[in-house]
């Protein structure tokens, strides 16, 4: 039978009418929690340091929470542990705990210091693939407003930490000055709404609560499937583009046989999460720019800009389009701004797949949506994050190993969602608020651009659950990931080309 | 219907030789994708009855990986990824998903193989451990050395296609239905005129991209060789003005280049050529210099340098902050604050006479340069370094430029706030205030080399103008 099923396509004509497959639908209500001011209101004279003072403050009284349950009433060796509230409290011999943002001191770091007192117009070096340093001249440091110590200890050998997170400690200065740590605390992972929480609660809002809960779960039909793709990496070049040809037929239920076609059916989403785009180094470097201006001229400038790649892409959505509701995050190599947050691609961008964007001016989210790098939002009831893979190979350069979902599992732990900005990742200045910091735990985190698909699920305290999904890069292998909205399993399709030579 | 696809096959694969695929035959009889593939089987099954080796299919399968394939995929990525090893395991306390990465995820495999690669051993169909379905992708009239060339089908599909909407046609063709589909009413985008740069790119994208490296490293040299009608004229007329200035006739832009086009471009070519190496090698010294100097030198070095590389307006405010912290610096140092003092007097003596020269009224320029003798480079590297732009700029008949105007407050708590406001401001050649301003600053800053030196007049000034910051 199976055979029958799997030939059935290698058979004569007949007349049998094929039925018309319904997509099934999509419950989307994005959040703009990285959406930053327009206009006049974003500036960048602001200091960075202000992200770090409004993360410690946000944070702390989280790890201190945690640190506190932990340690409160723990006696090592006859002594109290004794809380201290800044980290130059701290006396030497004396065992306590405090909390504070990790700072690591790396001399393979890049250090914009080090760059102005050497020769401010030598070109940059090529970027280091890790900071580490492999003489260990690497120091951890914990520090706050007041002040900064060096920390020691096995536990820092066990457990990942990079610049920027915020962590509680606890130990003791030894005569070195060194702050000998015994435990180390993170804040774990914040509170996780239940699914559907945001939706039922603007329903209750929208209709004053009653009986327009049931009808709002009536509706609520069994979840399809999400679709997640990351680093397409279209170059406008001809002859390389089959496999994306293959997952625009798969997605469209063009391809394959019924029985699939009937699945695919089932995918209400795809997630594009960046790097769609290869072409685009947006900064030229020092040497490049003399050249350039050398070549000046107003207006579109076709030796600068190739309008393939995106043209391409844009010919891609707009074919899925009609089918299927496309939310698209930058990344990296995308046209969008380079600092996290990136902010979503213009429709401009997509001549013929914007008329798929909402209205300007119209409430709600759009058929195709441009959105934000990092984003986040509900789909089906669950809350997605998810981010373009920078912050991620920005921790990648701190640690050892390439664990890539201990990162993503840690960064949920710090609670924060780019803890290595502003150090040694872009980012747009806030100064209201850390907009990183992650206050509410998502049940799918998903970075894009990986080397290789993985996927996991990790635990909270609370009884949190996040499936973690590194995506990997389509252009290199191949591979799209499902995710059952119902429950949370993944799948890869794999596209390939056998043979291929 | 059936009658239909084999003539149409019939004339598009064995006459004219082109690829079909499923797609492109479900466009063009307008026929759902399923039927399309039977149409292609049954029309390949008929042809190679007929004539065995006739015509070559590719063929899609879809089904689960079998564990060969997994292992294979695994073993060659690991090749190709880790590129950089760690000496040491890393271990964590917490890895509560460490059972987790071993489980295993469900997969799915979608290959597109040729004819001869179907069956076999070694072959697609030895991939899968449960084939799903399997379909004829593509018809062609003989082997296909390249898979990639069938995406032309496709390419081929969204230009022919391009005019019917989607929302429409999607149901004949068996794409998957949306009820839920939000469009615009608006019209949409004109796709022809989008489409036709689109194919020719692609076409030339490689050697393009290429092209591009190339372009942007010399773009010196591209000038005399680009036949760009834009530039020629440009450089032709620029020509012209040294020309015209050195006799000292009022020039008629519209005969000269007509006059003496290979001529002019062939000096330009020189002057460009002739320029561009002393000009990097200057670059060096000062770099090799600056780096052994101290903090004072070292702001006189980076002036010249700016001088030298006349950079975007960008760069160059970049390198005036830049020095305004170091002169800052030396003030407090005391070491050298008359100097300082002085740098300013003249900086605030440049604002002014920069305002006045963007109006036209500049004879004061060759003055500042005079004047900032110690600070700029010597006076050589201003005549041997003219720029592109700033000749080009000679040779434009009219239009717009964008200055950076700066601004320079002290804010309450008494620090000194450097503004930059763009600003637009229109020139134009056939004004008589820029015109005339050229031969006065040829006389002032060039040495008398001839069409040379005559060739950076109006650039001399804005060298100046960078020089002084």
């Amino acid at each position: 039978m199976a055979e029958d099923d799997a030939n059935a396509l290698l058979q004569r004509p007949s007349d049998e009418e094929y039925p018309i497959i319904e997509r099934q639908p999509s419950s989307y209500n994005p959040l703009q929690t990285f959406h930053l001011a327009k206009g006049d209101q974003k500036h960048y004279q602001q200091q960075y340091g202000d992200m770090y003072f409004l993360r410690l403050a946000k944070l702390k009284p989280a790890v201190e929470e945690i640190a506190a349950e932990a340690w409160s009433h723990l006696k090592i060796a006859g002594e109290n542990v004794r809380r201290v509230d800044r980290v130059l409290d701290v006396r030497q011999g004396e065992l306590c705990w405090v909390a504070g943002t990790v700072y690591m001191d790396m001399p393979l770091k890049p250090n914009i210091l080090d760059d102005i007192s050497k020769d401010h117009w030598i070109s940059a070096p090529p970027p280091r693939e890790k900071y580490l340093s492999p003489t260990g001249q690497d120091q951890t440091m914990l520090e706050d407003e007041s002040g900064r110590l060096r920390l020691i200890g096995t536990p820092l050998q066990i457990s990942m930490l990079v610049t920027g997170c915020i962590i509680a400690v606890m130990g003791t200065e030894n005569a070195d000055g060194d702050f000998d740590i015994v435990d180390l605390k993170v804040p774990d992972l914040p509170r996780q709404p239940q699914r559907w929480e945001r939706d039922d609660g603007s329903a209750i809002l929208a209709n004053g609560g009653g009986q327009s809960k049931a009808k709002e779960q009536k509706e609520r039909r069994a979840g399809g499937k999400v679709a997640i793709v990351s680093g397409l990496g279209i170059n406008g070049e001809e002859g390389d583009t089959l496999t994306l040809d293959l997952l625009m037929e798969y997605l469209l239920g063009e391809a394959c046989g019924q029985s699939t076609q009937h699945e695919v059916g089932k995918i209400s989403r795809l997630i594009i999460a960046g790097n769609s785009i290869t072409e685009g180094t947006p900064l030229h470097s020092r040497d490049e720019l003399p050249d350039k201006k050398s070549s000046k001229k107003y207006g579109y400038d076709s030796s600068a800009y190739n309008p393939a790649p995106t043209a391409r892409f844009d010919e891609f959505l707009a074919t899925l389009l009609p089918s299927i509701p496309i939310t698209l995050l930058p990344g990296g190599s995308d046209p969008a701004n380079v600092s996290l947050p990136q902010q979503p691609i213009h429709p401009a961008m997509f001549p013929h797949s914007r008329a798929y964007t909402p209205m300007p001016g119209s409430q709600g989210p759009g058929w195709f949506d441009s959105v934000t790098n990092p984003w986040e939002g509900d789909i089906d009831g669950w809350r997605m994050m998810g981010n373009g893979g920078q912050p991620i190979d920005d921790i990648f350069k701190y640690v050892e190993g390439d664990e890539r979902l201990e990162m993503m599992e840690n960064l949920l732990r710090w609670r924060c969602g780019a803890p290595t900005a502003p150090d040694t990742l872009w980012c747009y200045p806030f100064q209201d608020k850390d907009q990183f910091v992650i206050e509410e735990c998502p049940h799918v985190y998903f970075v894009g651009s990986q080397p290789a698909f993985e996927t996991a699920i990790i635990d909270g305290q609370a009884g949190q659950s996040v499936r973690l999904i590194a995506v990997p890069k389509f252009k290199e292998t191949g591979e799209v990931v499902l995710l059952d909205m119902d429950t949370l399993e993944v799948e890869a399709v794999k596209f390939e080309i056998f043979n291929e030579t | 219907m059936s009658h239909n696809s084999k003539t149409f096959l019939a004339a598009c694969v064995l006459n004219d030789e082109k690829i079909v695929s499923y797609r492109s035959l479900s466009r063009e009889l307008k026929v759902h994708s399923n039927a399309a593939k039977k149409m292609l089987y049954e029309f390949y099954h008929t042809q190679t009855t007929k004539k065995p080796g006739s015509i070559n299919a590719t063929y899609l399968l879809d089904g689960v990986p079998g564990a060969r394939k997994e292992s294979s995929v695994n073993a060659h990525q690991r090749d190709g990824d880790d590129t950089h090893i760690q000496s040491s395991p890393y271990m964590s306390s917490s890895m509560p998903h460490q059972e987790d990465q071993v489980e295993a995820v469900p997969s799915r495999s979608i290959i597109l193989a040729k004819e001869e690669d179907l069956e076999g051993k070694m072959a697609a169909k030895a991939d899968f451990k449960q084939i799903h379905s399997i379909h004829i992708y593509s018809l062609g009239p003989s082997r296909v050395q390249n898979l990639q060339i069938l995406s032309d089908c496709n390419r081929v599909i969204s230009e022919k296609y391009a005019n019917e909407d989607p929302l429409v046609f999607g149901e004949t063709y068996g794409i998957i239905h949306n009820a839920g589909v939000k469009r615009r009413t608006g019209r949409r985008p004109p796709i022809g005129a989008q489409l036709v740069p689109t194919v020719t790119i692609n076409e030339k994208a490689s050697s393009r991209s290429q092209g591009i490296a190339r372009e942007q490293k010399n773009a010196v040299k591209k000038f005399d060789r680009s036949s760009q009608g834009d530039e020629s004229t440009e450089s032709t007329s620029q020509a012209a003005t040294a020309q015209d200035i050195k006799t000292g006739q009022p020039r008629n832009t519209e005969n000269k280049p007509a006059s003496k086009p290979a001529a002019a471009k062939r000096e330009q070519s020189d002057i460009f050529k002739s320029f561009s190496k002393p000009r990097t090698k200057l670059k060096k010294e000062d770099t090799s210099s600056s780096t052994s100097a101290s903090p004072a030198p070292n702001i006189a070095h980076s002036d010249s340098k700016s001088v030298q590389e006349d950079e975007p307006m960008k760069d160059a405010s970049e390198d005036e902050q830049e020095e305004d912290f170091m002169a800052s610096n030396n003030a407090n140092a005391r070491a050298s604050k008359s100097h300082s003092e002085q740098r300013a007097e003249q900086l605030r003596k440049m604002m002014e006479d920069e305002d006045e020269e963007m109006e036209g009224t500049g004879d004061d320029a060759p003055q500042v340069s005079q004047e900032s003798e110690s600070i700029d480079g010597p006076t050589s590297h201003k005549e041997t370094s003219p720029e592109a732009p700033v000749v080009l700029t000679g040779g434009r008949r009219r239009g717009r430029r964008k200055i950076m105007k700066k601004k320079t407050i002290k804010d309450e708590e008494g620090y000194l706030v450097t503004k930059e406001e763009p600003a637009w401001e229109s020139f134009s050649e056939e004004e008589p205030p820029q015109k005339q301003k050229m031969p006065a600053s040829t006389a002032t800053s060039s040495t008398g080399k001839g069409k040379k030196s005559v060739g950076k007049p109006g650039q001399g000034n804005i060298m100046s103008f960078f020089g002084k910051r």
